[in-house]
């Protein structure tokens, strides 16, 4: 079960978890593959007592922050969760108590530190409702970014402090230090294998690895950016007033422990309106919606899009450009495969007529091939899309549509204006959201809870355009640059539709910033097509206006192992990768080139300092085999076995294109970029 | 890539390389591609002939994703020749009506023949201790294909080695960076009991393969390492609607409709390439567009068109149809496209000639607009069309005319002339194409010696009249007109090394990233 949290871990503080890589020798880098509590990476010698008293000890000091954790998604975690419920107790009836286990590091730590899921759950027990509780974060001695629960649990009670005495006050505050941001990793990162009943290796949500990767940690590398350093605990546990009597309070300020993100759903449960606005708030601007082009009756398009001037009975194409903004990982986050964040497109007349509609029946909960979900989608042996968290049968992924930190991703939509209207016509996009998509919704209705509760919506971003003839020049630039860059995404043969808007954008751009983005985007463009010499120019040409990026050296390093120019391909990625120590791509980019220069020592040692980062990198474990293997070292087999353990299904492609000929949502969106069809309301 | 090893000493050819047998040379000589792009899906058909020791050999194909056995086909030889011969350029012979006689309109400002096409008749065992483990393994025509899951290149070469193939020591630089960058194999085996050798020659039956990439390209590169020679490269790409160019190199379409001389007709494959070869002089390391028309079309047609069958053949019939019935009847739109026919497919033949100083990227595909040129369309001037123009349909072909004119009496008043049609005789000539011009003579006859009429846009005068009387006289510049004699010159094959092309063979060779052609001669027992 991957994990169904989109809020991350708890506590303040930062103390070092786990060193980085040091290479004391060679000896392979390998995923964990066994513990007490395997397939969870869960280490912990004490039983679920001290999880329980210790929690409940908590809470009868931090009353303050007790309250905000009652109302998180942390708190319900366990079988008090509908959706995990459901979903863990399918894994269990159709797979086995053992392969569930796997869940329980993450979502059931007090159940599978006793051993109670290795037999039937007893819903009475406290423990199936305990929740991430407070000693999982604050009681957390050790945690590795390795993921499915890669935490160790301190194996003592933490020591209480008493009123008066300075000495205890202290020991426990720092008993209970946890390891701050780091502490999230663990949860934050999952994946499936054969022990999780899975016939092979997927990767699951792993929103600590986008966000590591990520600008908001200072180790962007896909694009030139800049955003302020932000983790997880600065957004989803930001300071909060009105916990004064709360001994972890700071001025009457207190982290926030209600973590919000996006589970509506949960809190609605609780008729807890306060915390769906709470999350609702969150995800207000998290994501832009832009109106950006139109293209009429097949002839060129035009950006920006309120330029247009379409007639009655035109065919008209509209581009809708969707900028990940704010949200340091994927947006959505966490299980990407049950995700509901879809757009509403509406076109109306100037007298308020609605024309063309996309998207709206699937509020309703209807399959609505016309809306544009960001989700992901898993298909089983069979190539059917799996939609309900039946984990346990996902084999390949066939796309994913959720949005990288900071990128933008074009939706398109085409349709008929019919004959007759008044202009100028009004165009209005609406990202909207619900925790679930409408069938793990229907599976988890009607479980612990004896009413069915309707998913709230949350309006993400909403965007209107009045198609006027002329252009409304505030953030042009930008706007331009936006659909340019997301058009970047396209199928190769498509790519050209990208150029005229980062053309634009590049001549109307006003800052040198915005100059720099456009040529970086001209370069990605030309690099994507092949166009060697263009590309390096427009990084050059970025470089000077901007001063080196490791955004810059990466995108010409990827020229260069293009054209099989490894040296120098290598020479830049050892430079990216000593400028962002923390983006595993960058190590992954470096191996690759010095492997295929067949420098197995130094492909091996990049290898394995991207691994460090992340044991489950395909790319990096390939490597770091190959070049054992080059070296004759003795476990050079043991790592070419890690390897193939993680490397996708042999069938994924075939379950691909069987899945696209079955399923039409599965041929529409596998294209990167591609149509939903407009209808008359 | 198309690179082809073998034991023993290494010959670098037009592939990358290829190598020989300590008792023998081996030459891929010719391949020949179709590929057909819908979405994210390619399906890619490959030809390839073969020269050498005539014991078991085989070729191992790198691809992006694993592939199983319903994803691995062979396709007879017949096919890609009719897909060759409807793209070609081609040669016509149009006689000049009486112009005396009555005259007979038609819609549409076309000549004498249509202009838009007339539609032709729609017509798992696994061996851990290996690295390996062996998917699917099936006998096809003279194949026996092994799908494979290598990870390594010590996995791929200990199979390699236990099957009694040998990796050839030069080969591994080469093959390293498809090992490390997590490629997959699968190998063709080769009965050779089951080909038939001419001259030491076979014709490799058809194989065709098909994937999900975002990436349309066809990586040429790689086959030019050590290469010395030019090469030519023909792609056909077949696609719903879209015809495609190049992005990262210079386009440009063959001169069309220009009148040749009768000297041309026995003389097609020489008048072509040197056409051809004055085009790429003018148009410096450009890919020439030749052919972009609907496929279950053609006007003149050297051959029936494509029909539904042979384009299910070529791969329709593992596209999603995501744009089309299973689309529409869950509300997806396909979209919009005119001038559809023979299933929607437009056929866009590609021809590159270069080598390792003209190619330095690999070819990467764009979608472009449609063109029309080539056709018997008069324009306003009265005039029959030429180049290429931005079109609503596609309809470019190379053609070329040998015109008779009409050499009876003239007893009319009002004479209209430049009305052309099948011989007085009555009958209908079949058009030629210009199949294998790779290996026509090159440099022996200027182009100016076989066209009636200049070409303006290569700047060059006709040397003959409309007779094929040879007319030494230049047009443009002052230096007489010679054809650039090397390096094409057919020959046979070097060996050893070198990437020379000629010598009968023809040599439309691709090296693909993703189809790294590796030829083993059996080890001797």
């Amino acid at each position: 079960m991957a994990l169904g949290l989109g809020a991350v871990a708890c506590c303040s503080a930062e103390h070092p978890v786990e060193a980085p890589a040091v290479f004391s020798n060679v000896a392979p880098r390998l995923p964990t593959e066994d513990g007490p509590y395997f397939p969870s990476l869960t280490q912990s010698v004490a039983g679920s007592q001290l999880l329980l008293e210790d929690a409940e000890a908590c809470m009868d000091c931090h009353q303050g922050v007790a309250a905000m954790f009652s109302k998180s998604a942390h708190a319900f975690s366990s079988f008090n969760n509908p959706v995990y419920r459901t979903s863990v107790m399918e894994l269990r009836t159709w797979v086995g108590f053992e392969e569930s286990k796997h869940c329980g590091g993450c979502h059931d730590p007090a159940l599978l530190v006793d051993g109670a899921m290795d037999n039937a759950i007893d819903f009475a027990d406290l423990k199936s409702s305990a929740g991430v509780n407070c000693k999982l974060c604050h009681g957390m001695v050790h945690s590795t970014s390795e993921g499915n629960g890669s935490y160790t649990l301190a194996d003592s009670p933490l020591p209480l402090p008493s009123r008066g005495n300075d000495d205890s006050v202290l020991k426990h505050k720092w008993a209970v230090k946890s390891a701050g941001n780091k502490s999230c990793a663990p949860c934050h990162r999952s994946f499936l294998t054969l022990h999780s009943g899975n016939r092979s290796f997927v990767a699951g949500s792993d929103d600590w690895g986008t966000w590591q990767m990520s600008a908001y940690n200072g180790q962007g590398i896909e694009r030139i950016d800049t955003v302020a350093r932000a983790n997880c605990i600065d957004c989803h546990m930001p300071y909060k007033e009105g916990a004064i009597d709360d001994p972890a309070s700071k001025g009457g300020k207190i982290r926030g422990h209600d973590f919000l993100g996006s589970h509506t759903f949960l809190s609605a449960l609780r008729g807890d309106s306060s915390t769906v606005d709470g999350h609702k708030k969150m995800l207000q601007g998290a994501v832009t919606v832009d109106v950006a082009a139109i293209k009429l009756n097949q002839q060129q398009r035009i950006a920006p899009a309120e330029e247009a001037q379409p007639s009655p009975g035109d065919h008209i194409e509209i581009d809708v450009v969707l900028v990940n903004q704010k949200v340091g990982h994927r947006f959505p986050g966490g299980t990407t495969d049950s995700q509901n964040t879809w757009i509403e497109l509406v076109v109306v007349d100037a007298v308020g007529k609605v024309l063309l509609v996309a998207g709206k029946k699937h509020a309703e909960g209807k399959e609505d091939i016309s809306a544009h979900v960001l989700t992901s989608y898993v298909a089983d042996n069979d190539g059917k899309l799996v939609r309900n968290r039946g984990t346990h049968k996902f084999v390949a992924p066939i796309f994913d549509h959720t949005i990288a930190p900071r990128d933008a991703v074009v939706v398109r939509y085409e349709g008929e204006l019919p004959i007759g209207f008044k202009s100028p016509l009004t165009i209005k996009a609406q990202l909207k959201h619900r925790s679930h998509n409408t069938k793990v919704h229907g599976l988890s209705c009607p479980t612990r809870f004896d009413k069915c509760v309707d998913q709230p919506t949350a309006v993400v971003a909403v965007t209107r355009r009045l198609l006027i003839g002329k252009i409304e020049s505030q953030g042009l630039s930008e706007r331009l640059l936006d659909h340019g860059r997301a058009l970047n995404h396209h199928t190769q043969e498509h790519l050209e539709e990208a150029r005229p808007s980062l053309m634009a954008s590049l001549s109307k751009a006003k800052t040198v910033f915005l100059k720099a983005q456009s040529q970086f985007e001209l370069g990605r463009l030309e690099s994507m097509l092949g166009r060697s010499k263009n590309a390096l120019r427009h990084f050059e040409e970025a470089e000077e206006l901007v001063g080196p990026r490791p955004a810059i050296d990466y995108a010409k390093a990827n020229v260069y192992s293009k054209s099989w120019q490894w040296s120098k391909a290598a020479k830049l990625h050892e430079m990216v990768s000593d400028r962002v120590p923390e983006n595993e791509h960058a190590f992954e980019r470096l191996a690759l080139a010095l492997g295929s220069m067949g420098e197995s020592d130094k492909a091996l040692r990049a290898a394995q300092k991207g691994l460090a980062l992340n044991l489950r990198n395909s790319e990096l474990l390939r490597v770091q085999a190959l070049s054992l293997k080059e070296m004759n070292h003795p476990d050079a087999s043991k790592a070419m076995d890690a390897y193939l353990r993680v490397q996708e299904d042999d069938e994924a492609n075939q379950i691909r294109l069987r899945c696209a000929q079955i399923d039409p949502r599965c041929a529409l969106e596998k294209r990167p970029i591609h149509s939903h069809v407009l209808t008359p309301p | 890539m198309f690179s082809f090893f073998a034991l023993g000493s290494t010959a670098h050819a037009f592939c990358g390389f290829y190598v020989a047998g300590a008792d023998g040379e081996l030459f891929a000589d010719a391949t020949q591609v179709v590929m057909m792009r819908e979405g994210t899906r390619t399906v890619l058909s490959m030809r390839n002939t073969y020269q050498g020791p005539t014991d078991k050999f085989a070729m191992v194909v790198p691809v992006p994703v694993v592939l199983q056995e319903e994803n691995v086909k062979t396709l007879s030889k017949e096919i890609f020749d009719k897909v060759d011969k409807l793209g070609a350029p081609r040669l016509v012979e149009y006689w000049e009506h009486d112009p005396c006689a009555p005259q007979v309109r038609r819609k549409g400002g076309f000549g004498t023949f249509g202009g838009r096409g007339v539609r032709s008749a729609m017509v798992k065992e696994t061996n851990k201790s290996l690295g390996v483990k062996v998917e699917a393994q099936f006998d096809v025509g003279e194949y026996q294909i092994v799908i494979l899951s290598a990870k390594e290149s010590t996995g791929l070469d200990t199979w390699l080695k236990q099957e009694k193939y040998t990796m050839p020591g030069g080969a591994e630089p080469y093959l390293r960076p498809y090992v490390q960058n997590g490629s997959k194999f699968f190998v063709a085996k080769v009965d050779p009991d089951k080909v038939k050798f001419k001259d030491g020659r076979a014709m490799l039956s058809p194989l065709r393969f098909h994937y999900e990439s975002k990436d349309f390209s066809l990586p040429v590169r790689l086959g030019l390492m050590n290469s010395s020679g030019k090469q030519d490269l023909i792609v056909n790409i077949l696609a719903r609607g879209q015809r495609y160019d190049v992005a990262n190199y210079p386009n440009t379409t063959i001169p069309t409709n220009i009148n040749v001389n009768d000297m041309t007709k026995k003389r097609f494959g020489e008048f072509y390439a040197s056409l051809f070869d004055k085009t790429l002089k003018k148009n410096d390391n450009a890919v020439v567009t030749e052919y972009a028309w609907d496929a279950g079309t053609c006007d003149p047609c050297p051959i029936p068109a494509l029909n539904m069958s042979e384009l299910a053949t070529l791969g329709m019939d593992v596209l999603t149809g995501e744009d089309t019935s299973g689309a529409q009847n869950k509300g997806i739109r396909p979209r919009r496209r005119r001038g559809w026919g023979g299933g929607g497919f437009v056929l866009t033949r590609l021809h590159a000639r270069y080598d390792k100083e003209s190619l330095k990227e690999d070819l990467v595909f764009k979608a472009a607009p449609p063109i029309a040129g080539g056709r018997e369309f008069l324009n306003a001037d009265g005039k029959v069309e030429k180049g290429s123009t931005p079109y609503d349909v596609n309809n470019f072909q190379g053609r070329y005319a040998i015109r008779h004119e009409w050499e009876g009496a003239i007893d009319c008043k009002e004479p209209i002339r430049g009305r052309w049609g099948g011989p007085p005789g009555g009958g209908s000539p079949k058009p030629m194409p210009a199949t294998e011009t790779a290996f026509a003579p090159r440099g022996k006859v200027t182009l100016a010696s076989f066209v009636t009429e200049s070409i303006p846009e290569l700047e060059v005068a006709s040397g003959h009249t409309a007779a094929g009387v040879k007319n030494e006289t230049k047009k443009f510049g002052n230096k007489p007109e010679v054809e650039n004699p090397s390096p094409s010159a057919p020959e046979k094959l070097k060996t050893k090394k070198g990437c020379n092309i000629g010598g009968g063979h023809m040599a439309i060779v691709v090296g693909l990233w993703f189809l790294l052609f590796l030829t083993f001669r059996k080890r001797e027992s």
